[in-house]
């Protein structure tokens, strides 16, 4: 037999062997599967899937553990059973062959009952063929359609324990199922009964939310074991059955330093590198105030660098998103051509929440993406389903987070002041980015603002930008604030454009006055150049005159003495003998 | 009554009543079956059903085969159409019209 490693651990643990559903979620929450060569009752009103749960357990006993098992319909033609099988994919026929038994029990209308009766019949021919077939696993489906022919409280009872007695002797496990009809005294007391005999108890229900048909399930009894008491949702999905179960410690998720692109640049720059790889983003906002947009950024982004993506769209067709992100110069279609990327797109309405959230995880496992976006998740949101649907998208956002899976999550605000509305709000809690999308109304037009509210573990701009869409894609631009208010759109460009203009101005101006200065000091040089030169021409006029008068003075020194002499006034000095003699 | 041994009934001549009790060897409502069966083919003086009786516990793959599910369990074999009573056969007059005997003046109160 084989058995998984976790089973086998659990199984340890517990110290009670247990037996693998392979049902995902009811053996996590059973801690292991169902008790071993005991029996278990599954009890629940008609179309809850107590067939298909004990069949799946079955099919799956065969197929992976490969323990052959039997069929004892009570209440449903065993052709059928096999028929609606082949609805979940499982090939009975094959089965039929050599592990699994179906065996018809109906009792015939035309059937008269006079006296009491036991199982006996039943019990022995059952073990005859089990012993041949080596049968580990046996299901009796349902139980009560028998009991209630006896028609006598004590008789049902001796009759389940003589079931019991024969589950133990024959070392095969039990499943039995039965129906829980509200209101009738009968079938509460062997409800009651069949509780008090059963080693595990699993009751299944079913229920209409807001028109939304709603499964769950609950193992309300596990003797030798511990199992998680809550009720947890469950769907029957294209493969059967699975149960939606949340450990109350949940794994550490991988977490990472690494980065994904917006998508943005301008996006990329405020939240300091992109969203975390693996984190959960949420973009808040009003209809209209481009969330989808940035949710085909940040897809189309992941595509280019090669990655798997899965676009869900609540409520809105894949080629609705393929159009609206084309006209904004997002081109989706390529990526959906190399199957890189996904869409798919949820009529919210059509189904249950647990069934989106099961296909949209097995899509999620299926696809291998990388990048998730969830658009919007409010959808799910509706009246009346709030606590259900908040547990639901967590758990959605949970399971993505769990596998690294980076997800952008829309919410639509009917008012634009983000604390008015619950959902988000709630919702935000489990974001570990927060950004927030809404109008300015300002000069007669609309303009998109953004916000990044909170990101965990990032620095983060805490500027308002302003979100402009054009053929090109989306960019973020700076705002404007004039006089306490911040500026956008239109406003934002006229301001530009004022600015651009007084800044053309200054330029020019600024031009100009170098000009001028430069002339003014070219005229400067100039004149100094000439004051140089008349400055020169002085010194050489004074060089010049100061010349002129030692040879004037010598001349009339000379001169004089050349008198004196002539005049013979003097006699003869010796300077004036040297220059008299030679005269 | 016939012994144990599975199979067809021996063909009659005249169309007669061909039964079969599927027992569960000597638990209360098998033997009170057979009582009840007994005293019921004593009633038809003239004209005795041929009875099988089947114990579950030593012929368990015949019972899985024949798709008895309780026990004790009549079979009418013949005249078609089959038909199954199922039970301790107690409530004779039940018994007797489903079989189509003729039931006695005085014990139609039982």
């Amino acid at each position: 037999m084989k058995t998984t490693a976790l089973t086998r651990s659990q199984c340890r643990a517990d110290r009670t062997p247990k037996m693998p559903t392979g049902i995902a979620g009811l053996d996590e929450i059973t801690r292991g599967g169902l008790p071993r060569d005991r029996n278990t009752v599954i009890v629940g009103g008609p179309g809850c899937g107590k067939t298909v749960l004990a069949l799946q357990t079955l099919v799956n006993g065969a197929q992976l553990h490969g323990e052959p098992g039997i069929f004892v319909a009570f209440e449903e033609n065993s052709r059928h059973i096999v028929g609606n099988a082949a609805s979940f994919g499982w090939n009975l026929a094959e089965l039929e062959r050599k592990q699994l038994f179906f065996l018809d029990a109906r009792m015939r209308p035309e059937n008269v009952t006079a006296g009491s009766f036991d199982l006996v019949g039943l019990l022995a021919g059952t073990l005859a063929k089990a012993k041949k077939m080596h049968a580990k696993r046996i299901v009796f489906d349902s139980i009560d359609v028998l009991l209630s022919l006896l028609d006598h409280l004590p008789q049902e009872r001796q009759e389940l324990y003589r079931l019991s007695d024969w589950l133990t002797m024959s070392g095969m496990t039990g499943l039995i199922t039965s129906k829980r009809a509200e209101g009738e005294p009968q079938t509460a007391q062997r409800y009651g009964f069949l509780q008090f005999m059963a080693d595990c108890v699993v009751q299944l229900s079913h229920c209409t939310v807001e028109r939304v048909s709603q499964r769950e399930l609950q193992v309300l009894k596990y003797r030798g074991s511990g199992f998680a008491e809550n009720a947890a949702p469950m769907v029957i999905g294209p493969a059967g059955i699975e149960v939606a179960h949340i450990r109350a410690h949940e794994p550490a998720f991988p977490v990472s330093k690494r980065r994904v692109t917006t998508g943005i640049a301008r996006l990329d720059a405020m939240l300091g590198g992109g969203y975390f790889r693996g984190s959960t983003v949420l973009i808040t906002g009003a209809p209209g105030t481009a969330k989808s947009t940035l949710c085909g950024t940040f897809l189309a982004a992941a595509c280019a660098r090669g990655e798997r993506a899965l676009y869900v769209s609540f409520d809105e067709t894949a080629a609705e998103h393929v159009r609206n992100l084309a006209s904004v110069g997002i081109d989706l279609q390529a990526h959906l051509t190399s199957g890189r990327l996904k869409i798919y797109a949820v009529q919210t309405e059509a189904s249950s929440m647990e069934e989106h959230l099961v296909e949209i995880h097995t899509l999620i496992r299926s696809h291998r993406a990388r990048c998730v976006v969830f658009d919007p998740l409010s959808s799910l949101f509706r009246p009346g389903t709030a606590a259900s649907a908040r547990k639901a998208s967590e758990r959605l956002l949970h399971l993505a987070k769990g596998q690294g899976v980076t997800t952008v999550s829309t919410s639509q605000l009917a008012s634009p002041e983000i604390r008015t509305e619950g959902a988000a709000v709630e919702a935000s809690t489990i974001a570990d980015t927060w950004i927030h999308l809404s109008y300015t109304v300002q000069a007669g037009e609309r303009n998109r603002a953004l916000t990044i509210v909170k990101s965990r573990g990032m620095k983060h701009s805490n500027q308002v930008r302003e979100l402009v869409l054009s053929d090109d894609g989306a960019t973020l631009t700076d705002v404007y604030t004039a006089n306490g208010e911040v500026l956008m759109g239109t406003m934002r460009w006229q301001r530009e454009m004022a600015e651009k203009t007084e800044q053309e101005r200054k330029r020019l101006e600024a031009g100009r006055r170098q000009q001028v200065l430069k002339l003014a000091a070219a005229e400067l040089s100039a004149r100094a150049a000439a004051l140089d030169r008349e400055v020169e021409l002085n010194r050489f006029e004074v060089a010049a005159l100061s010349g002129e008068e030692t040879l004037r003075i010598d001349q009339l020194g000379v001169f004089r003495t050349d008198l004196r002499l002539r005049r013979s006034a003097d006699r003869k000095s010796p300077a004036a003998k040297n220059e008299g003699a030679p005269q | 009554m016939s012994s144990a041994r599975p199979g067809p009934p021996p063909p009659l001549a005249e169309p007669g009543l061909v039964l079969r009790l599927y027992v569960a060897g000597r638990l209360p409502c098998s033997v009170e079956a057979e009582a009840n069966l007994d005293l019921l083919c004593a009633e038809q003086d003239g004209n005795r059903p041929s009875v099988e009786i089947v114990d579950v516990l030593l012929e368990p793959e015949q019972a899985l085969t024949d798709g008895i599910i309780v026990t004790p369990t009549l079979v009418r074999l013949a005249p078609l159409p089959v038909v199954q009573i199922l039970g301790a056969l107690s409530n004779r007059r039940l018994v007797r019209a489903a079989l189509g005997l003729v039931p006695r003046t005085n014990d139609d109160a039982r």
